[in-house]
């Protein structure tokens, strides 16, 4: 059937050429009489299968017996030797350019024009041991000296013993056609093809890339995956312009074409499962892959399959950006453009695999790809946010009104307590330490964080000449935290509040099924100016999304969460993320 | 460095002008809520001030020291203020409404011309030297000094709350005992500040013009300048209202006007 597909496509090239053939009534195409009622097909074909009797008889114009059947090219047997034969009517005036006959077939064959030989593809045997496999197409041009006007003979030996597995059809293309129309056909087809597959594998390529050094979104990793296997598709359906294979190759092409077929039909589904927030991701994508293998055992053609198969993953996919629109209101382009392209489907289905396929690929590819765009760019600006807010905070901490209170005192203690200048300067200079090498990092271990709170502790006690101290309750090994989310917090305590007594800071830690809880508790006496969510629970909001979109989203994660409220005369703040 | 003494302000600053303040007992409160910084303050205060024998009073926050700024009259207000949002701009307004002066010690610099707006004598970035607490004790002692940064504002109590009155729409102020009387451009509106005559002079802007011992006009107001009998001078605003002139400060209003305009006939 993807032969069919072309063959209607070279139709109109022939028609185009005013180079008919038309169908008679009297068992004869006619070529070149401009009657263009119908298309070129050599649908009156006789066929006689050759026993152990000499084939002699396939190429005479006498033989006339009851042997003869009415066949069409495409319900040739398959493991048999046989003969065809069709009768053509020539022209001469009427004929623009040479005519060539274009053969697809799998099979041996040896093809006459009035009795003589014109073409031998393979070696025609009675049995798979003598039959020497042909290739796929052959193009024969018929001599010059043949075309004159009048009835001619068109005869074939044929012997079809390497199949392998029963197809629907095995003969494609019997056609007589203009050579250079054909190539110019074929050329533009193949153009086209080129230009998908090449636009595939850069799309796969930049995805991976993507993937491995931007963000291991599995998002990219499964659009990647898609746009390989249809590159790879593309070209084992294109193979057959590109080479001349022996027969006895085709099955395992298509069986090629079939299994990648089969892969792109789950990952385009699969893709948009990931791409929105679908409950019971590992459920539905069951589902799919069982419906899809289900749709695969129906029909026996392999062409029909693998239509039925996209068919089948274009209604998934619809299925799931329409939840996708009536749940969050997203994915109204991806709807109608799959709804348009399952349309064009059901309708020309014979066009699929040439053209439709390439079509509804693009379509959806670029789908798929302004959605990726968008999440790249939501991503990336969620990235910059962080990245802002950390720097906004690291300047925060060296911002002048902190550094200058920090000199103020300094004055006072070079004037009054030399010694103690110096260890307010260790103290103050420790704390930038860290806060500035820490600030890079993704996460960080527990201990360090909690040392670097004392560290400000410190400062703050040297400060207000009180003794702060944090308490610590739980656990600390081997906990990792994005950094300096406590630390924004006792921070935020002493801009927002007024600690006089020596009440303690206190952090409690839980572990629990691979699940860090953390309760921060600091202190709130006088309230000066307390404005709820400032820049530091921004901060903290902006690392946790952080880690959590480097993780894997198709594992068990869960998001990791953050609250804070004032309970007992303390402020609370509740941190919660996988270990 | 050679140390003077102007007033009773042990510095190495040169006087511009006699003081009035000689001798006064000084009542100063300090609000600053990191104790060290407190003590550096006080303790470069009493050693400024040392022939002033200052009294001074120490608070860590705003809300502790206002029952005591409610209860005794002081001169002068250092304070601490966290200029960062609202809410310290509130509370600076209204101390800037009250009798005394306020200095503000601050860390956030670029919210001092904000702070000269609202009418603070002076705004002394941290970390501070002693010799920019001495500049500014100096603008306090020396009447005839004015802040580096004209008001922009007036802010008054008025019933309990308070009311901002904006420098352009001043057309002359009154002394009324230890207060003064605020005069608008629109008639018959007027205000009373807390703050005497001297104090309020020393906030304004250029413009304004101490013509007589209890008057100041907005210069910008003059309609003319009349000679009255016995060669005395008065100055007759836009509104109508004429202001005398007193005789020692003739000669300022002239060359004032001489100055900035040529436009007001003599």
């Amino acid at each position: 059937m993807a032969i069919r597909a072309l063959f209607l496509l070279l139709a109109l090239t022939v028609l185009n050429s005013k180079y008919v053939f038309a169908e008679n009534s009297l068992n004869e195409s006619i070529v070149g009489n401009g009657s263009q009622k119908q298309a070129n097909k050599f649908t009156e074909l006789s066929i006689r299968m050759i026993k152990d009797d000499s084939e002699s008889a396939c190429h005479k114009l006498s033989t006339q017996d009851e042997h003869w059947q009415k066949t069409t090219f495409d319900q040739l047997p398959q493991s048999e030797h046989f003969c065809i034969r069709a009768w053509i009517n020539i022209d001469k005036p009427l004929l623009t350019a040479n005519p060539s006959l274009l053969v697809g077939l799998l099979g041996a064959s040896s093809f006459y024009w009035d009795g003589a030989l014109i073409s031998r593809n393979g070696v025609v045997g009675d049995s798979s041991r003598t039959e020497i496999p042909g290739v796929i197409k052959t193009l024969v041009r018929i001599p010059e000296q043949n075309l004159i006007t009048g009835r001619h003979l068109l005869s074939a030996d044929i012997s079809t013993f390497h199949v392998g597995k029963k197809l629907d059809s095995i003969g494609y293309l019997l056609l007589l056609v203009d050579e250079q129309n054909l190539h110019h056909t074929i050329l533009i087809l193949t153009i086209l093809s080129a230009a998908f597959i090449g636009a595939s594998i850069i799309l796969a390529v930049i995805f991976q890339l993507n993937y491995w050094l931007y963000q291991q979104q599995i998002s990219y990793q499964i659009f990647s995956l898609f746009c390989l296997t249809s590159a790879l598709l593309l070209t084992a359906e294109q193979a057959k312009f590109w080479f001349d294979y022996t027969y006895n190759w085709h099955i395992y092409r298509i069986s090629l074409i079939y299994s990648l077929t089969l892969i792109a039909s789950f990952l385009l589904p699969y893709f948009y499962i990931q791409h929105y927030p679908i409950p019971l991701k590992k459920i539905s994508l069951s589902v799919i892959l069982i419906s899809l293998l289900i749709l695969s055992t129906l029909n026996s053609s392999y062409d029909k399959t693998s239509t039925l198969l996209f068919f089948g993953a274009l209604i998934w996919a619809l299925i799931i950006n329409l939840y996708s629109l009536f749940r969050h209101n997203k994915g109204k382009i991806n709807v109608v453009i799959i709804g348009l392209s399952l349309f064009f489907l059901t309708l020309i289905p014979d066009y699929f695999s040439e053209f439709g396929f390439s079509i509804v690929f693009v379509f959806v590819v670029m789908t798929m790809l302004i959605s990726l765009i968008k999440e790249m760019h939501v991503n990336k600006l969620k990235a910059l946010k962080a990245e802002r807010i950390k720097t906004e905070l690291l300047r925060r901490n060296m911002q002048p009104h902190f550094l200058m209170n920090c000199l103020t005192q300094l004055m006072e203690l070079i004037e009054i307590k030399p010694k103690d200048a110096i260890n307010f300067i260790a103290v103050l200079s420790d704390e930038f330490r860290q806060l500035t090498t820490q600030s890079d990092k993704r996460k960080v271990l527990l201990s360090d964080e909690i040392s670097l709170c004392n560290k400000h502790l410190n400062i703050m006690s040297f400060r207000y000449q009180q003794t702060y101290h944090l308490a610590v309750e739980g656990e600390v090994k081997d906990i990792l935290i994005p950094p300096s989310i406590l630390h924004s917090q006792i921070e935020n305590c002493f801009t927002h509040n007024e600690i006089s007594s020596s009440r303690p800071f206190i952090l409690i830690i839980k572990k629990q099924n691979g699940r860090v809880n953390l309760l921060l508790k600091t202190p709130i006496e006088k309230r000066i100016n307390h404005k709820g969510t400032g820049l530091g629970e921004k901060y903290i909001k902006a690392k946790l999304a952080e880690i959590d979109q480097t993780k894997n989203i198709g594992t068990k994660a869960q998001k990791s969460e953050f609250e804070s409220y004032e309970a007992h005369h303390y402020w609370m703040s509740k941190y919660s993320f996988d270990a | 460095m050679k140390r003077t003494t102007i007033g009773c302000l042990n510095t190495h600053l040169t006087p511009k002008a006699p003081l009035f303040a000689e001798f006064k007992i000084m009542n100063i409160v300090i609000v600053e809520d990191e104790p060290l910084v407190q003590q550096r303050i006080q303790r470069l205060s009493l050693q400024i001030l040392a022939k002033c024998q200052p009294k001074i009073v120490c608070f860590s926050n705003l809300d502790d020291a206002e029952s005591f700024l409610d209860e005794n009259s002081i001169d002068l207000l250092l304070l601490d203020l966290n200029l960062m949002g609202r809410n310290g701009f509130d509370l600076l307004k209204n101390n800037v409404a009250a009798a005394y002066h306020t200095i503000v010690i601050s860390a956030y610099a670029d919210k001092a011309i904000e702070a000269f707006e609202y009418g603070v004598l002076d705004f002394v970035a941290k970390p501070f030297t002693e010799e920019r607490l001495e500049k500014a004790f100096a603008r306090l002692l020396e009447n005839s000094q004015r802040s580096y940064y004209g008001c922009r504002y007036l802010s008054i109590k008025k019933l309990g709350a308070i009311e901002l009155i904006e420098i352009i729409a001043i057309s002359y102020i009154q002394a009324e005992g230890h207060y003064s009387l605020i005069n608008l451009t629109e008639k018959s509106n007027t205000a009373l500040h807390a703050k005497n005559i001297e104090k309020i002079m020393q906030l304004l802007p250029e413009n304004f013009l101490r013509v007589h011992r209890s008057y100041i006009v907005n210069m910008n107001m003059v309609k003319k300048i009349i000679i009255e009998e016995g060669s005395r001078y008065s100055i007759l605003l836009n509104d109508g209202i004429a202001i005398p002139i007193g005789r020692t400060k003739y000669q300022d209003v002239k060359r004032y006007l001489e100055l900035y305009t040529s436009k007001i006939r003599w």
